[in-house]
């Protein structure tokens, strides 16, 4: 089988001496969802950070379309398209949704930038309407959505998303992973980190389950949702 | 009659000043604002970047006069004062390539560069004092009324004059440039915007690929002109000591506060409450109130709260009004 558009294989490391992750592996394939999920303080949004070059790897490598990144920091990978949408503080709070937007293009140099914040507008029709508020003004749900908006600006060919639906309403998380769907839809891979397991694993092509920084369940969503050690562990049954 | 001549009075004693003195103050902690919301810390060293910013357009003033060269009925400082500005922003840059960055590249703590902000204060102040000496300077030639007393009295008949000095109107027609300039920046241009963004959330600038070198060089450049510009009009308004402007650093940083650091517009409504402020308070009514009450009822008083040697106190009021009851600033600053 063709390597996947994404893996960071064998990644060991931490922020200090104590490493965080043991050997974990994470891929995701060209269009499709990847979820990681699992216990708190599994080392899962440390295992993206890892994908994204925020933490240092002692053993390991990230290849990115066949080409190895490892020693990449995360602003070179955002130009190799790789869009980073982090849990918290993923906004500019107080500029404009459309200056949010605009932020997000900073490093494109083409003319297509108001072609791409049309399709973010599309993809999320009430940031159109609230283009001239300040993106701190709004509500849980619609800030999420123009962080997303912002990372989806760079045209990347991957977007990671850190715990997208935190703190919103079951409503709104729904709608949401709809979005995302839609995104990968176009051909972007998705590796996110979910709390939302179960609908998070509903949705995802593939999916991760860690465990002490180490991968413990790898399977389809499906798959592993049909698990039954799985659903006894992680899943409430 | 008498309510028209208590309003000349009033105009001439306290709005003409106020706004020429709170335009000055509002470009200075426009400057205070700006290296806050990017920098983030406290430049201690403003005062005294005005200072030198300052004194090389008073050089550069004497050498245009020196050649004959004047601006008719405006100040020659007026001419001098992009040389100034260059020379000010070569100052800066070099400050922050030979002390700032090396602080930044360690992650120093906000509080340790204000100390090292106080440091570079200290080290500007006596070289500017080696420059241009320690004595007064008066650099303001050209035409020195607009509109003379005289003329005021004999075109309405009043008994209270108006004046307005040259430099009063120069100081509020060149801050609105400076202001209506630094906000079209600021809102319309990438590069503004890309200041503003990495002034709301560093770690999302940067994950956009917002150069932070090139935001801090343009925001020192900015800061600098602001500086030279705020204290060569102040100069050119009242006069040039290198004391007095490092006195300047507390109703500066009292209009910054008040409005909000970080907060540009907060900056500027901050300079013209501590202007007016210092004003009202310090202003000798008894002249206002003489065309008001009836002399019998008037005494002997000044009606003044505090003699003008204490003005400096008025900002350090506001100041401790603010942090106790209003600590982000009237604009919701950091």
């Amino acid at each position: 089988m063709a390597e996947p558009f994404l893996i960071g294989e064998n990644m060991t490391g931490g922020y200090g001496a104590a490493d965080i992750l043991h050997s974990c592996t994470l891929a995701v394939e060209k269009g499709e969802i990847a979820v990681i999920v699992g216990p708190n303080g599994a080392g899962k949004s440390t295992a993206m950070k890892a994908v994204f070059g925020m933490l240092k790897l002692r053993q390991g490598t990230v290849r990115l379309a066949g080409e190895d990144i490892t020693a990449l920091a995360p602003q070179a990978r955002v130009r190799k398209g790789m869009g980073f949408v982090p849990q918290t503080h993923n906004i500019f709070t107080t500029m404009t949704v459309q200056e949010n937007l605009e932020m997000g293009a900073f490093i494109r140099e083409d003319d297509q930038i108001a072609e791409t914040m049309e399709q973010v507008y599309h993809l999320f029709p009430v940031l159109r309407e609230k283009r001239w508020q300040k993106a701190g003004e709004l509500s849980g749900g619609q800030r999420q959505q123009v962080a997303v908006g912002r990372a989806l600006m760079t045209r990347p060919k991957v977007l990671m998303l850190d715990e997208p639906t935190a703190g919103v309403s079951p409503i709104v998380m729904d709608e949401l992973f709809d979005r995302i769907i839609e995104i990968a839809r176009s051909g972007i891979s998705i590796l996110m980190v979910e709390q939302n397991a179960r609908q998070a694993l509903e949705i995802a092509h593939k999916g991760y389950v860690l465990v002490q920084g180490s991968n413990r369940y790898t399977d389809t969503g499906h798959a592993l949702l049909a698990d039954p050690d799985v659903r006894r562990s992680f899943l409430g049954g | 009659m008498d309510a028209l001549n208590a309003l000349v009075a009033f105009l001439n004693f306290i709005v003409v000043p106020g706004l020429a003195y709170g335009s000055q103050l509002a470009l200075g902690a426009l400057g205070i604002t700006l290296i806050f919301g990017v920098l983030r810390f406290s430049n201690f060293a403003h005062g005294d970047t005005m200072a030198f910013g300052t004194a090389f357009v008073i050089l550069f003033t004497w050498w245009f006069q020196s050649m004959g060269i004047s601006a008719g009925p405006l100040p020659t400082a007026l001419l001098a004062l992009p040389l100034g500005i260059a020379v000010t922003i070569a100052m800066v840059l070099g400050t922050d390539r030979l002390v700032y960055r090396f602080y930044r590249k360690q992650k120093a703590k906000p509080i340790i560069l204000v100390i090292v902000s106080t440091g570079v204060m200290f080290v500007m102040n006596g070289l500017v004092r080696m420059i241009i000496g320690t004595s007064e300077k008066n650099f303001a030639d050209g035409a020195r009324m607009v509109l003379s007393p005289q003329d005021f009295k004999a075109a309405t008949g009043l008994a209270e004059p108006l004046a307005i000095k040259t430099t009063a109107l120069v100081s509020v027609v060149v801050a609105l440039v400076c202001v209506a300039a630094l906000f079209w920046f600021l809102q319309k241009t990438r590069t503004g915007k890309s200041m503003r963004a990495f002034a709301d959330n560093e770690d999302l600038a940067l994950l956009s690929g917002i150069n932070p070198d090139r935001v801090v060089m343009i925001t020192w450049m900015i800061a600098g002109t602001l500086a030279c510009i705020a204290g060569t009009l102040y100069g050119l308004d009242k006069s040039f000591r290198v004391f007095v402007y490092f006195g300047l650093l507390m109703p500066i940083f009292a209009a910054a506060i008040v409005g909000g650091l970080g907060s540009p517009l907060g900056a500027i409504a901050g300079g013209f409450i501590v202007a007016f402020s210092e004003l009202l308070v310090t202003n000798a009514w008894r002249k206002i109130l003489s065309y008001l009450v009836p002399p019998d009822r008037l005494g002997d008083g000044l009606y003044q709260a505090l003699s003008t040697d204490y003005k400096v106190a008025v900002s350090f009021g506001i100041l401790i009004l603010v942090l106790l009851f209003r600590p982000n600033g009237l604009f919701g600053g950091k």
